[in-house]
């Protein structure tokens, strides 16, 4: 293995934690404000997912392009998300 | 491609990329469409998703990321040469795999005795849709899994590693696509 | 050689004929499936020549298809697999997915034949018909799919088809599965006139039409060398 990578366990752990940690926020959360915990669950959802790519489908280690075609994806799909779902 | 001395791998081999960057594409497509339905009735919506299980969403969550995190193990140990560590991984992968199919169509099963159908309104069209398709992915990615546990054991030829880290890269793929269908369809209000 | 050049120049010949008869019918997008009969047996009376002469125009596209597919299978006959099962299933699948697209084809042209019918049978017609073509996927992707093994397990040193061209393959098998949603909804993006069930699934048809065109010149062009 990669010195520089985390381990799959570690990896693990934070996504695990990130789901439930979205997942009590927005059972407390959501009397208080709506549109508020609905932006925080997907920017969760978005980081969760750059981590699976990044280390699970080993993109950090990659080609430079594909790297950056995957961040770019994870920018553009989660920016037009949140903003589509923040609108109303 | 392009073969750097500094050795950055690429997963699996170039030209799976043109499908998993088109699978991403679709599924994007997937999501805007469903933001843009949200927009027109949001208080359908919100409504429709009260009556998800949350519950069976989460657990099918960690299901899949466990099942994510047990294939990247495989694929780490092969790698070093583990075989048969490699072998108990992707079998604990192919197992919580599994468990999320079983676990979605007892959801189903719920829906429907519920009276919830995929014409009841807008929510539930998207929801059976998508959630439909990418049971389709999973069924597909357990039969990815299921070649990754039998590569683990026959002899490893640098062919066959590639065709492993295809098939992981895939799974993992399923797991990103539910990551974004479950933030979307059961948390997001 | 010249002979399968020809063939594999049916993929554009498909697309522009299939293409144009669409359009001169008025059939992109198609009708909703939400007009009532009236409506429905309106259009098939307002356009009836259109709709008879655009269909005849993409049947004849369908030869065009007919000769691709049989062009890639004579190519991928030399694919050194462990049988000849890629190569046939592409062509058994590839024919059948002529039938299915050629079918609601012939049945348009013949429900703008005697539009003056009963409304009700119009629509029956009309309805037929796009939930022949929409959601006719299993074809496409036992084809597609066929192209996919055959790309992912030809051992030739210059292989047939680069794998790349596998894993397209599959992804526009994939593109055709959301059709199938169409018998179950009637507006929205998986209806017959849907984005994701008409947009999307004709565009991946054009797409492969367009891509398998240019790689089957070249594998023929390899194999003459």
């Amino acid at each position: 293995m990669n010195g520089a990578s985390p381990l799959p366990r570690t990896v693990w752990i934070a996504l695990v934690a990130l789901t439930l940690l979205a997942y009590v926020f927005q059972l407390e959360g959501l009397a208080v404000a709506p549109r508020f915990v609905g932006t925080a669950v997907l920017i969760t959802a978005f980081v969760k997912v750059r981590l699976i790519g990044l280390h699970y489908m080993e993109l950090k280690r990659t080609v430079l392009p594909l790297r950056l075609a995957f961040e770019a994806w994870v920018v553009m799909l989660g920016g037009a998300l949140i903003t589509l779902f923040a609108l109303v | 491609m392009a073969d750097t001395p500094s050795e950055p791998h690429i997963p699996g081999e170039p030209g799976l990329w043109v499908m998993i960057f088109g699978d991403l594409l679709v599924f994007s497509l997937f999501f805007v469409t469903f933001a843009t339905y949200r927009m027109a009735d949001a208080a359908l919506f919100a409504q429709s998703q009260a009556r998800l299980n949350q519950a069976s969403g989460l657990v099918n969550t960690l299901l899949l990321l466990t099942s994510s995190f047990a294939i990247a193990v495989a694929v780490n140990r092969l790698r070093s040469g583990e075989a048969v560590r490699a072998r108990s991984a992707a079998n604990a992968g192919l197992l919580f795999g599994a468990a999320f199919v079983v676990v979605k169509l007892l959801e189903y099963r719920e829906k429907f005795l519920a009276g919830l159908y995929p014409t009841t309104n807008d929510f539930f069209m998207f929801y059976f849709a998508f959630t439909g398709i990418h049971l389709l992915h999973v069924l597909v990615g357990l039969a990815a899994l299921a070649f990754v546990r039998h590569a683990c054991g026959a002899p490893l030829t640098p062919g066959r590693f590639r065709a492993v880290e295809a098939c992981a890269v895939f799974w993992h793929l399923v797991d990103v696509l539910w990551v974004i269908l479950f933030a979307i369809l059961y948390l997001h209000n | 050689m010249i002979e399968q050049k020809i063939c594999a120049w049916g993929g554009p010949f498909c697309a522009v004929l299939f293409g144009a008869g669409l359009l001169i019918a008025g059939f992109v997008p198609p009708p909703s499936p939400l007009l009532s009969a009236g409506q429905v047996a309106a259009i098939y009376r307002d356009h009836a020549m259109a709709i008879r002469c655009g269909m005849i125009l993409g049947m004849f596209g369908m030869s065009g298809y007919a000769a691709l597919v049989c062009a890639i299978s004579v190519q991928m006959r030399r694919m050194r697999t462990s049988s000849s099962l890629p190569a046939d299933m592409q062509l058994g699948a590839g024919a059948i997915g002529v039938l299915t697209v050629m079918f609601p084809t012939m049945l348009m042209a013949i429900t703008a034949f005697r539009p003056e019918r009963d409304p009700a049978l119009t629509q029956l017609l009309n309805d037929t018909a796009w939930l022949l073509i929409i959601p006719a996927f299993p074809t496409f992707i036992a084809q597609f799919g066929a192209i996919a093994i055959g790309a992912f397990t030809d051992t030739a040193p210059e292989p047939v088809f680069p794998r790349w061209a596998g894993y397209l393959n599959l992804w526009l098998a994939l593109l055709f599965v959301p059709g199938a949603f169409s018998y179950i909804f009637r507006s929205g993006p998986f209806a017959w006139d849907g984005l994701l069930a008409f947009w999307v699934a004709a565009g991946a048809f054009f797409v492969w039409l367009m891509t398998m065109t240019p790689l089957t010149l070249k594998a023929i062009g390899r194999s003459a060398a």
